[in-house]
């Protein structure tokens, strides 16, 4: 027990070779998993629906472990009686036990960072947000004649996904500044669900973005 | 153009950074890993108060205004760097010495390479700058000082008044490779995280063995928030290295008893304070530090000279921390920007503080203890120091009180403050985490101490 004690590093970089090891087989089938029991959540925050999942686990993994003390001390109580006084064995035996504990939990976490890494940049928030920024950069690159934009969407400015939009967009649009809609050149609609019917006679639709957002260009700037 | 701007974002700052701190740290036994991360942070905090002062007085913020100066610095210092260097050993506070390289000290490095390396992919090519502060305030200052060359327009900008390193450095970059770059404008937060992984290696190497400091740094990197920090434009991290930087020079101030070593940690928290305005209540934390190391730790108030002792050293400390302040201060009164957030900065003593304290200390467990965001890492801490707390190094202690400060301080910014609203929201993990990566990467290098003490004495 002394001797495992000592070589603490060498535990720790084992144990962490193997977590790495099995980590991205486990990732996807836990997650699949997670994402079934749950419903199907985002990963935004620290939290799964404003819980931690894990907590039950670490739960039910700190009694298996307490149960595990208890079976240690009454066998080698029952092979040498010595052993049930002895305080210095049950320091390391609680030692031992929470290096198998902080392992679990560090195990456990690690999904979760990897989940992050791996599975939520596929899915949410950073493809929609790749999504967006692409179509930025492509608005940008086809109309250069539009040296000033308007932002017109049936969002709510005031508070977010609309807040965050706008935002997004006059900072990749940068230098060129959003304007109302009377001073500029081209409209972007953002989740419109007639942009058709909100376009200003002066401006054509010259591109769909999707089935709610769009650009439209003045008109004398396309001919 | 790019790839020798890119060369110059790498090796300016770090050069720079390394040789104006070499003086500083004459005579002292300083491993080169804690050499060149605080170098490095030194050099991009060099650079933006450069950038900040030309800006102020109206000069031209083009790339000849700005690099060379600072490379005729540097050259000028070049010479007097072997001098600086001590190649002598250092006193650690574990006889247990690793002699070999050994396979858990592969493993352990290859998991930091991995983190290190995945950091850099994201930071370069996987995610733009999307994040909310970026795109409405730090990223978003950055491009416009560099499309318009000026501080004019500041005060009309979104935040006013957060403090500005952070944008400068971006836009000192974008100067660099020429262009306004979406994914490289974002590697100063990738050289934060390098810095930040290099200053607790290099500070448990001065104290520990190779192993244990390699153990600590994985340790850290296991966080998922400080590594989700290492590629997102936010200004926490920058202001968590400074922060550290600055608790971890104090500790080894009391250490040497080298005074100039309170100089650099003042430059550190002023730089902090430089970074996001959290900086300014955390220079009051080091104070404390200060305070509590100099004498009444020791209970040594009745020693003759001892208020006088304590009078320099925060003097020592207070002098760079005032001089960058009132440099931004005096900016701040020129240029009409306002000194706080409104709704955020201002104290407030409302009439459920009280009843606030259970909320308060119930966010901070959930954080810690609940969320993914940390791995294990204050679970190890709180087990560790379960087990240890009668018998606690000295070093270990004056860690502890750091951290048991920065509680304090974040406590009362959620008691005493508008703040206290963000943890009342369903998402409550808006501000929280941020507070507690400030001093995160302290509890990593504790936690690895009270192992060393519990584990290797033994033997």
């Amino acid at each position: 027990m002394k001797k495992l004690f000592s070589s603490l590093p060498d535990i720790i970089s084992l144990a962490a070779i193997v977590l790495f090891l099995c980590l991205f087989v486990m990732a996807r089938c836990f997650l699949f998993r997670l994402s079934s029991l749950t419903g199907g959540v985002t990963v935004s925050s620290g939290f799964f629906n404003n819980i931690n999942p894990y907590l039950n686990i670490y739960s039910l993994f700190a009694l298996a472990l307490a149960a595990g003390f208890l079976l240690i001390v009454l066998i080698k109580t029952f092979q040498n009686k010595r052993f049930f006084y002895d305080i210095k064995i049950y320091r390391r035996l609680v030692l031992s036990g929470i290096v198998l504990g902080a392992f679990m939990i560090g195990l456990l976490q690690v999904i979760m960072q990897l989940n992050y890494f791996i599975y939520a940049r596929r899915t949410q928030p950073y493809r929609s947000l790749q999504g967006i920024v692409d179509n930025i950069g492509y608005v940008q690159r086809k109309y250069p004649v539009c040296k000033s934009f308007a932002f017109e969407t049936d969002l709510s400015l005031d508070i977010d996904p609309g807040m965050f939009l706008h935002r997004l967009w006059k900072y990749f649009l940068f230098p060129k500044v959003i304007k109302n809609v009377s001073e500029a050149d081209c409209i972007i609609f953002l989740q419109k669900e007639c942009y058709s019917c909100d376009c200003p006679a002066s401006f054509q639709i010259a591109e769909k973005l999707s089935a709610k957002d769009a650009v439209a260009v003045r008109k004398d700037l396309t001919q | 153009m790019i790839t020798v701007g890119l060369l110059i974002v790498i090796l300016l700052p770090s050069l720079l950074g390394t040789f104006v701190l070499t003086p500083f740290l004459m005579g002292l036994k300083i491993n080169m890993f804690l050499r060149f991360s605080l170098g490095s942070g030194l050099g991009w905090g060099i650079i933006s108060l450069w950038i900040f002062l030309l800006g102020a007085f109206g000069l031209p913020m083009n790339l000849a205004a700005i690099n060379l100066p600072l490379i005729l610095i540097a050259l000028f210092l070049l010479p007097f760097q072997r001098r600086g260097v001590s190649r002598a050993g250092q006193p650690r506070l574990s006889s247990f010495k690793t002699k070999n390289i050994s396979f858990s000290d592969i493993s352990l490095a290859s998991i930091l390479f991995c983190c290190v390396v995945y950091s850099l992919i994201s930071n370069l090519k996987f995610v733009p700058i999307s994040s909310w502060d970026g795109i409405s305030t730090i990223a978003f200052k950055a491009k416009f000082f560099f499309y318009e060359g000026t501080f004019s327009f500041n005060k009309d900008l979104p935040h006013a008044s957060y403090p500005l390193l952070v944008p400068l450095v971006m836009m000192w970059e974008a100067l660099n490779y020429g262009q306004w770059h979406e994914y490289l404008t974002k590697f100063v937060f990738f050289n934060y995280f390098l810095n930040t992984l290099l200053l607790v290696y290099g500070f448990l190497l001065h104290l520990l063995d190779k192993r244990w400091a390699l153990m600590g740094t994985t340790l850290m990197c296991f966080a998922n928030y400080f590594i989700l920090h290492s590629y997102i434009v936010y200004r926490d991290l920058p202001l968590a290295f400074y922060t550290c930087s600055a608790i971890l020079l104090i500790l080894l101030w009391k250490m040497n008893q080298k005074d100039s070593l309170l100089v650099i940690a003042g430059i550190f928290s002023g730089l902090g304070a430089f970074t996001k305005l959290e900086g300014m209540g955390y220079c009051f934390i080091e104070i404390v530090l200060i305070l509590y190391l100099s004498g009444i730790q020791f209970n040594m108030l009745k020693k003759p000279g001892i208020f006088k002792s304590i009078g320099f050293n925060i003097l020592r400390f207070l002098l760079p921390v005032m001089i960058i302040l009132g440099s931004y201060f005096i900016f701040k009164m020129a240029f009409h920007v306002p000194f706080g957030e409104g709704g955020k900065t201002e104290m407030t003593i409302a009439f459920d503080l009280f009843l606030r304290v259970p909320v308060v200390a119930g966010a901070f467990v959930k954080n810690l203890f609940g969320t993914i965001y940390w791995n294990w890492n204050w679970y190890l801490l709180a087990a560790c120091f379960l087990f240890s707390f009668n018998r606690l190094r000295q070093m270990e202690r004056n860690l502890l009180t750091a951290i048991y400060l920065f509680f304090l301080a974040d406590a009362a910014l959620f008691l005493l403050t508008p703040n206290y609203r963000y943890l009342l929201v369903e998402n409550f993990d808006v501000l929280l985490p941020r507070l507690i990566l400030h001093f995160f990467p302290l509890a990593p290098i504790l936690t690895t101490l009270m192992l060393n003490r519990i584990f290797v004495k033994e033997r």
